[in-house]
């Protein structure tokens, strides 16, 4: 009887929360799953066929857009989240020593965070502007030729890259910095009086006891970064050909500029299992943290 | 070298560092603001113009012809009832999994953080159709639910983490004097979370207004939030940069603002409870 009541108390608490979740989460994507079997779209009205795994055949055998879409979506992961690490560590040990004003500037250094991602993306355009974007003068004050930032094959990812950057760096300093400031002091000491330099105290001591603060941080940027869209949406759409055309921008394309509603799905799916992956990882680390 | 030079030195190295960091994040700010209230004639010249007459020209521009108050308004419903319905929500569903021990306890949780590493993108086209079946399409409704469904994951697990933190012996004694676990519950602990239930308000605030994927395809004219009419403001054939940056503005800054009030729960806030800032 009690257990029972303890039963239905649970039920009741957790209801509305996963009510919510199942209709607007859970059920669509099953029901994509069910789509990306299908040559299904949603500006024909025609019924759609059952086509099996062709979407998926076609995606894996012939699809090259995808397989850019994907390099890109790894390059600007990789450039992104390593520039990240390293400014979010150097960041993190220099605002742990004292100085007056200390306090309020970390506060600042935050702000890009939290900022619109099509905000950060307009702003961003703004600067690289070709004709009368401030990059292309800062770049002329020091004596180098302007760039096409946006609009040049070579450059634009690194461009995107950089609006990522500027955004999250923020984010991992933050963690790296409550992370070091949360290691005992002890180890440190004894150190310093055996007469270890900085760059051991660094290498033997800060570094490994970091480690998982550094890998959740990590983890999760490599996540959202794999999902980047609005950024991309904003400055590039994609381009210039293709060369910032991300997975995320390749499914909006194929679902709402061409409608071919099944094999996007398809994409979708992949996409997901390859997300799943990373974030298992990342589950794993949350729990050695309990 | 002595002590007393490398001490200065890396002092010297410190100052650059934090100085430096503090303009390359805030001067694109700075950029922003100042492309906004430059008149027009100024703002394509190069070299730039540093000082100038500020004008008011653009915010009134956007708020007479491109009537944002509007959007403005459709961005403030939207965010206040589904950070409400979440936080309400995700407490509740927090409060099961801190205080109950029950079969599957710890893979709901888990399943739950998988939701908010869902690609928006994944989910878009069902709930599109979904919303077609159910005429949800352009209404307040259909935006509410899915920001609420994308942040009561992390509103769940972060209030979780917060409530774990709360003996459960108060609540016992709540019990004694007559409350049921429930009440018990809404009447001791709940109010010694209010800066914590403060922070995950804040927060689901933050993602619901800044989203831009679902407000695109969810939405005609009637509906649209911030987000997506300042994104629409980046045209394949010129932009109008003057409006441009102050829908930017407009878009941006309430945000910023509301950040700055929860910098405190950051740190658990952004990585879900595993790093405690």
């Amino acid at each position: 009887m009690q257990q029972r009541k303890q039963y239905l108390t649970v039920l009741f608490l957790i209801l509305p929360a996963f009510a919510i979740v199942f209709f607007i989460a859970i059920y669509p994507t099953v029901y994509s799953f069910v789509i990306s079997l299908e040559d299904f779209s949603i500006t024909d009205p025609a019924p759609a066929n059952f086509i099996w795994a062709q979407n998926y055949v076609e995606l894996f055998l012939n699809d090259d857009r995808m397989r850019n879409a994907l390099f890109n979506t790894v390059s600007i992961t990789a450039i992104a989240v390593t520039a990240e690490l390293l400014l979010g560590l150097i960041l993190a040990f220099a605002f742990n020593q004292n100085f007056p004003g200390n306090g309020i500037m970390r506060s600042a250094i935050l702000m890009p965070m939290m900022t619109t991602s099509v905000c950060v993306g307009i702003i961003w355009r703004l600067i690289f502007n070709p004709n009368f974007g401030i990059a292309n003068y800062f770049l002329s004050v020091v004596g180098l030729p302007p760039l096409l930032w946006l609009s040049d094959v070579k450059v634009a990812l690194f461009a995107v890259s950089l609006a990522d950057i500027w955004q999250w760096t923020p984010f991992m300093f933050l963690i790296l910095f409550a992370g070091i400031r949360s290691l005992p002091v002890a180890p440190f000491e004894a150190a310093k009086i055996d007469g270890a330099s900085n760059w051991q105290l660094l290498w033997r001591l800060y570094l490994p006891m970091l480690k998982r603060v550094v890998l959740i941080a990590v983890i999760l940027r490599i996540i959202d970064v794999l999902k980047i869209f609005d950024i991309v949406y904003v400055m590039t759409k994609g381009g210039p050909a293709m060369s910032t055309d991300t997975v995320t921008m390749y499914i909006y394309r194929v679902s709402f500029d061409h409608f071919h509603t099944g094999y996007a799905a398809a994409l979708s799916w992949v996409f997901l299992v390859i997300i799943m992956l990373a974030s298992a990882v990342f589950l794993r680390y949350v729990r050695y943290a309990e | 070298m002595s002590h007393k030079v490398k001490t200065y030195l890396s002092n010297l190295a410190v100052a650059f560092i934090a100085i430096s960091s503090l303009v390359f994040a805030l001067f694109p700010f700075y950029w922003a603001v100042a492309t906004s209230i430059k008149p027009n004639e100024l703002l394509f010249q190069v070299p730039p113009v540093w000082v100038f007459e500020p004008t008011t020209k653009n915010y009134e521009l956007v708020f007479k012809d491109w009537k944002v108050a509007n959007f403005l308004t459709n961005s403030v419903i939207v965010t206040s009832i589904s950070s409400l319905l979440c936080v309400g929500a995700g407490t509740l569903a927090a409060f099961a999994l801190a205080r109950f021990k029950f079969r599957g306890r710890e893979s709901l949780a888990s399943e739950l953080l998988s939701i908010r590493m869902f690609p928006p993108v994944v989910v878009a086209i069902p709930i599109f159709i979904l919303a077609y079946y159910l005429n949800l399409l352009n209404t307040y409704t259909i935006l509410v639910l899915v920001y609420a469904t994308f942040n009561i994951p992390i509103v769940t697990i972060i209030m979780r983490s917060f409530i774990d933190e709360i003996p459960i012996e108060i609540e016992e004694s709540g019990m004694i004097d007559g409350c049921t676990r429930v009440t018990a519950f809404l009447r001791i602990t709940l109010p010694l979370c209010r800066d914590a239930i403060l922070s995950v308000l804040v927060l689901s605030a933050i993602f619901s207004w800044n989203e831009f994927l679902f407000g695109t395809i969810l939405t005609r004219m009637e509906t649209r939030t911030l987000p997506v009419i300042a994104g629409q403001t980046m045209t394949q054939r010129g932009i109008d940069w003057g409006p441009a940056a102050a829908l930017t503005v407009i878009t941006a800054g309430p945000m910023l603002l509301f950040g700055m009030l929860i910098q405190k729960y950051l740190v658990r806030g952004m990585t879900f409870g595993a790093v405690k800032g």
